[in-house]
């Protein structure tokens, strides 16, 4: 109707598209004050002109919006994090409560601690490569790919490690050796402690994982509380935006950039 | 030669870390999140695949087992018969069974949402409007066969 008035095509194929939207309000404007709707003319003017400034507060919003920006992103990371922390932690909890119970039977000589150690390792590896794990990070990254291009946000790229981070073979291979690095980097310094010490009376490799890796399994179970009261914060953050939006997306977006709606 | 015995600090240091997983899984404030992603290092992504292909992901690798997620649906229907939002989802996420006949089809798909205004008779105008809405997408796509039953429709 806007761009019809009274029916007639005018053509702006000459005009600069910035001066397009004008125009058009213009010759809507003109019509309807010809047509004796005077004060509708007003109305329709300050509509109009309302409506690049509400674009412009939905598209500089967005940017900022749970939806689009950084935060959903963030507290990917952040649930990526407490997983791996967690899933460290108990592989090392694992790994000590074995060498533990082989010290309580006394089996904890000789090469036996180390095979039950790799043995473990094995199964942790196989768990990794064909566990859950890394499809939900795989889910993660298509979910936030889905909304960013849901609401509209760039997506590209900007610099190389926003590539690497983009790309879902090298964080499905980053988020696997992450989650076996606890245990691999415990086996790793003590395999090498054991052939330096190889005349010390026990096995280092279980001494090395009931003290040191037990010690690690208590501290990374710290670290992994600490991180979750971090994790809960963001996540009330979202919820709180995602309450907003459904009550008011526009009022969000603006009230973000310290704005006020209606613009 | 007698072999080192563990130093009780071993046991102190795995009783520990239990006790603060486990005071983690129980606190009230971070028992859901504790638990939650304690049980995503083993149970695979069945709702959160199930999202995406509702927001259209085609080319996810791992397909889903919707039979529980189904089963979880229709729990949640029956454990909330008085929540009209959630009855709403479920009338307009039905799809009649494959084998109804193809002259059937809307009238049955437009069941559930009619036995809605009886429990919900505070709604009847949305639902109508629901109603009005899937009828007339039916009577648009296919008229000419449409037209014979359209008092049926948006009765």
């Amino acid at each position: 109707m806007t761009t019809r008035p009274g029916g007639v095509l005018t053509s702006y194929d000459k005009v600069p598209s910035e001066q397009r939207p004008a125009m058009r309000r213009d010759a809507y404007v003109a019509y309807l004050r010809k047509i004796g709707h005077a004060p509708e003319s007003d109305w329709a003017q300050q509509e109009l002109d309302a409506g690049p400034k509400t674009r412009a507060v939905l598209e500089a919003g967005m940017t900022q919006s749970i939806l689009g920006g950084k935060q959903l992103e963030g507290l990917f990371q952040q649930w990526t994090l407490n997983m791996l922390l967690l899933i460290n932690a108990l592989e090392l909890l694992i790994l000590g409560g074995a060498m533990l119970l082989l010290t309580a039977l006394r089996r904890d000589t000789g090469n036996t601690p180390l095979m039950v150690a790799l043995m473990l390792f094995s199964v942790f590896v196989i768990l990794a490569l064909a566990g859950p794990f890394t499809h939900w990070v795989e889910a993660f990254m298509a979910f936030h790919s889905v909304v960013q291009n849901l609401s509209g946000t760039d997506t590209s790229p900007t610099s190389f490690q926003d590539m690497l981070r983009s790309s879902v073979p090298i964080m499905k291979a980053s988020v696997l050796g992450l989650s076996l690095m606890g245990p691999l980097l415990a086996l790793l310094i003590l395999g090498f402690l054991r052939l330096v010490r190889s005349k010390e009376p026990g096995s280092v490799v279980a001494s090395g994982l009931r003290t040191g890796g037990l010690a690690a399994a208590l501290i990374l179970m710290a670290v992994y509380g600490a991180t979750l009261f971090v994790t809960l914060q963001k996540e009330a953050q979202a919820n709180s935006a995602l309450d907003r939006i459904l009550q008011s997306e526009p009022r969000y977006l603006a009230e973000l950039q310290g704005r006020s709606w209606p613009p | 030669m007698d072999t080192p015995r563990p130093h009780p600090a071993s046991y102190w240091l795995l009783g520990g870390t239990l006790l603060l997983f486990l005071a983690l899984l129980i606190l009230p404030m971070t028992h859901w999140i504790a638990a939650n992603q304690s049980v995503r290092l083993f149970v695979m992504p069945n709702d959160y695949v199930v999202l995406l292909k509702d927001l259209g992901v085609k080319e996810f690798p791992y397909t889903a087992d919707l039979r529980g997620v189904e089963r979880a649906r229709q729990e949640t229907i029956q454990r909330n018969p008085g929540d009209y939002d959630i009855q709403l989802a479920a009338a307009l996420a039905y799809y009649p069974p494959p084998d109804t006949p193809a002259e059937n089809f809307y009238t049955a798909r437009l069941a559930p949402l009619r036995a809605l205004k009886a429990r919900f008779p505070e709604h009847r105008s949305t639902l109508s409007a629901h109603i009005l809405r899937y009828a007339c997408s039916h009577l648009h796509r296919h008229h000419d066969h449409a037209s014979r039953r359209r008092p049926d429709l948006l009765r």
